[in-house]
């Protein structure tokens, strides 16, 4: 079997080499001081309310402190940061630098060449500007605005304003706080009422791509009555140089709206990816998280769903791969506000090579959300006997007549069901890839249908490594 | 059965001497003032307040010579051996980074008693009962060591005859030797103004079995950390607990299985009935190190709300470094089904009848786990009263 797995394991990145600080002409600073804030709130010609945002925003990041629990954080270092990379000045690599393995992972996964480049950080932006352009005059005929987060603020003033860090506030946590300084890019995406978007909309499918920024910021209003499916990530690998990642996402479904907010994380091994994640659901609204954790070091996330309104639904489903070297910290935070409110959390979780897997959950009913119902599912896979699986949920019920129900499991793939499938001809590997495909399929089968194949094929590839 | 009640006070008030000297008492006292109350950002207290334990109330008694000793009944088939001064101190140790160091110093400080036995190996069938009744703040400290191939049901009970506000402090230290089995169950029904904190630790070695049952009932805040450690290959433990809440009760349980080695079960299930403004925090741990393959550990927690101002806080938590485990855990919030509800009343039964019906069914699936026909039906009776407080 071919050792292309190891591409997708630590180590091979920085093996490689694969950046070229020198090609940073022109950057601030390291580290993190008013003076940064207000040059990067000046370069964007903001409004002085962002500025005085950014600013009050950094104070609270300088009072808080990091958090204890979780995952361990003491690799981040807040002075060794660049906080801001004017994106014209974002580095440029050369496709021929990149690591032969890793373009053999991309062939693996089926990926198109245009997007190969665009994915290991050489190609500016994804060539596909005629596709691309043509979606979006169906969209503006439509009254869709789907731009990046900087771009939404300058046109969209008063309705960025009125959403903007609604759901997260400035005082919410040390990383959201920082975000909240240093925000640049994400998108900023308005459906109208009664509109139906049938296409996923994809981050990166915005030309002006900031979308792989460390400190995102991402605003999703879906107003009365809308469907929506927001994409970001994918499956392949991205290369980074950033070591941290602390991007913000605050959805809104207003009353009777339908928002699916899928995300497939697969940053390089060096990454902390420590993000916020959160959503208000009204009356009859419907909010679903689609997660899917493979890459980074570190990953702590939560995406929360505030029920705000009679009947609201959560959806959350998830997948977390943890490898060698890596914690991922996925969960889910779902506030039961409102009468008949429902919510339904499934997280599938593989550990392998010394990886440590974590759930951490919250589901909270406040007095008075009658009728309220939850059941949560976390089942943990372990492929081998340094990797460690963890399940950290915490249920807050102050309203008798609610029912929650919450189960977990941890367990290895059982010798009998590999034995089965072995008998039946497939190799050990081919058989471990089938089960694990299973595991995870209830998520899986929610992904769209290109990210779904990419991302079986990536955990085959995963699994021809783990055995043999 | 010819069972006798020997003689209790001597043998239990006469503590071992290190425990019995005045230096040993106020070494004691003095890492109490030393060490800090829990901070309510620590993991472990984030649900129930460490500071409204009375906390003067329990240095005080811990400081004067003279306070309300325990008293103690004692009803056993045999004669049982005390444990040796050198063992109990070992087994009552604490551990300096101990995140409750100053709850178990100040029980240090405030023993008078303990009742500390050995059963003796390959007893069989042992049967002993030991009631402790408290006036004042006080210590209680139960010990056992169960010798190997011996098995023995022992009730344990901590009672009060007062309802003042009281803290009061208790430690149960188990030993379980190879193959000796254990039932051990376990009453808290002190009086309702009585703040309780609760040390228990059980350890199990090789192809031993326990069965704990525990009630808790009483006690307006009541703090219970529950361990049971599982130390040898085919060591088994099988858990059960109910807790009644009422009025304005807290109690926070706080349940660990901890499995170091290989081939041992675990088995949890704790139950909470809670009325009026009662308060319950379940926070269950399974934690299986890298060396315990073919761990078997399972772990549940219900809780029944009939009450609007109840509320229930549950966190079960697993961390597995072992692959070739089974381990899961289950947790569930709810109120009475109204189906089942409406299925009772076509049968004639009022709501109040129905209601009471089905919390009874609920707290049977602990109660029947009990072996001595009494203590069952006690329970059954506390169960009663308890769900009598929603019903009026």
């Amino acid at each position: 079997m071919s050792n292309s797995v190891s591409d997708l394991e630590i180590g091979s990145y920085e093996r490689y080499g694969f950046h070229q600080p020198e090609k940073y002409l022109v950057k601030m600073d390291k580290g993190l001081s008013r003076h940064v804030v207000e040059e990067i709130s000046e370069y964007k010609n903001e409004p002085s309310w962002m500025r005085e945002f950014r600013l009050k925003a950094l104070d609270i990041f300088l009072k808080f402190p990091m958090p204890t629990w979780g995952a361990d954080l003491s690799g981040v270092h807040f002075d060794d940061i660049h906080y801001y990379v004017r994106p014209t000045e974002k580095p440029q690599q050369n496709w021929d630098e990149v690591p032969e393995e890793i373009k053999d992972t991309f062939v693996k996964l089926g990926i198109p060449e245009a997007e190969r480049k665009f994915l290991a950080g050489v190609g500016a932006q994804y060539e596909s500007e005629m596709v691309y352009h043509s979606l979006q005059k169906q969209w503006e005929e439509m009254g869709v605005i789907f731009l990046d987060t900087d771009t939404g603020l300058r046109q969209y003033p008063d309705l960025f304003r009125e959403y903007f860090a609604k759901v997260v506030p400035l005082s919410d946590n040390k990383l959201a706080a920082l975000n909240s300084a240093v925000w640049s890019g994400g998108s900023f995406i308005y459906i109208p009422p009664g509109v139906h978007v049938t296409i996923p909309l994809q981050a990166y499918f915005r030309i002006n791509a900031q979308n792989m920024g460390q400190f995102e910021r991402t605003l999703i209003i879906a107003d009365e009555g809308s469907n929506v499916h927001y994409v970001e990530g994918c499956t392949a690998p991205v290369y980074s140089s950033d070591s941290l990642h602390a991007a913000v996402v605050e959805c809104f479904a207003k009353k009777g709206a339908r928002l699916r907010y899928t995300t497939i994380q697969n940053w390089s091994r060096n990454v902390y990816n420590l993000v916020t994640k959160r959503a208000v659901a009204e009356e009859d609204a419907i909010v679903e998280w689609v997660d899917c954790n493979l890459g980074s070091k570190t990953t702590m996330k939560y995406p929360a769903v505030f029920l705000k309104g009679r009947g609201a639904r959560a959806d959350i489903l998830s997948v977390a791969y943890a490898g060698s070297g890596q914690h991922i910290e996925a969960g889910s935070k779902v506030i039961h506000a409102a009468p008949h409110t429902t919510s339904v959390i499934v997280s599938k979780s593989i550990s392998r090579g010394g990886g440590r897997t974590s759930y951490r959950g919250l589901l909270k009913v406040l007095a008075g959300a009658v009728g309220a119902k939850s059941n949560v599912r976390c089942d943990a896979l372990l492929m081998d006997e340094e990797s460690r699986s963890d399940t950290y949920p915490y249920m807050d019920v102050k309203e008798e007549k609610s029912t929650l129900g919450h189960e977990a499991t941890v367990s290895k793939i059982a010798d009998e069901q590999l034995f089965y499938l072995m008998t039946r001809g497939l190799s050990q590997s081919q058989a471990t890839a089938l089960i694990v495909q299973g595991f995870i399929e209830p998520v899986v089968k929610e992904l769209p249908m290109e990210y779904a194949l990419e991302m079986n094929r990536l955990i085959q590839l995963q699994m021809e490594g783990s055995v043999g | 059965m010819d069972s006798r009640t020997i003689a209790t006070q001597e043998t239990i008030s006469s503590l071992p001497t290190p425990f019995s000297t005045t230096a040993h008492r106020l070494a004691a006292l003095e890492a109490a003032q030393r060490n800090w109350i829990p901070k309510r950002t620590n993991e472990d207290w984030r649900h129930l307040d460490p500071n409204a334990f009375p906390w003067e109330e329990a240095h005080a008694a811990a400081s004067s010579q003279n306070h309300e000793p325990v008293k103690v009944g004692f009803q056993t088939d045999a004669h049982l051996p005390v444990i040796e001064a050198a063992q109990l101190q070992a087994l009552l140790a604490i551990q300096e980074e101990d995140t409750d160091a100053k709850f178990l110093y100040l029980h240090r400080a405030m023993t008078s008693t303990a009742a500390a036995y050995r059963i003796p190996a390959n007893s069989q069938r042992l049967s002993a009962r030991i009631v402790h009744g408290i006036s004042g703040p006080a210590a209680l400290t139960t010990a056992l060591v169960v010798e190997k191939g011996a098995s023995a049901v022992f009730y344990n009970c901590w009672e009060s005859e007062t309802n003042d506000v009281l803290p009061a402090i208790g430690r149960i230290e188990i030993v379980l030797e190879p193959g000796a089995r254990l039932h051990f169950l376990h009453e808290d029904k002190l009086g309702f103004r009585t703040h309780l904190y609760t040390r228990a630790r059980v350890q199990i070695a090789e192809g031993a079995h326990l069965d704990w049952g525990v009630l808790t009932t009483g006690s307006v805040w009541h703090a219970a950390k529950m361990e049971v450690e599982l130390l040898g290959s085919g060591a088994e433990s099988t858990f059960y607990g109910l807790y009644c809440g009422a009025g304005k009760r807290s109690a926070e349980h706080r349940t660990i299985q901890y499995h170091p080695c290989a081939r041992a079960k675990s088995e949890l299930l704790f139950k909470s009935l809670l009325t009026e403004k009662s308060h319950s925090v379940f926070q269950g741990m399974i934690r299986v190190e890298r060396a315990a393959q073919h761990t078997d550990a399972y772990q549940a927690c219900r809780n029944l709300l009939l009450s609007p101002a109840a509320h229930t806080e549950a966190i079960p938590r697993l961390e597995i470094l072992a692959d070739d485990v089974r381990c899961s855990h289950g947790a569930t919030v709810g109120t009475v089904d109204e189906d089942i509800l409406f299925y009772l009343m076509t049968r004639g039964l009022s709501r109040a009848q129905a209601t009471a019906a089905v919390a009874a069914g609920f707290a049977e699936e602990v109660v029947r786990r009990v072996p001595l026909k009494d203590v069952a039906d006690r329970w059954r009776q506390f169960v009663e009263q308890t769900i009598s407080h929603s019903l009026t």
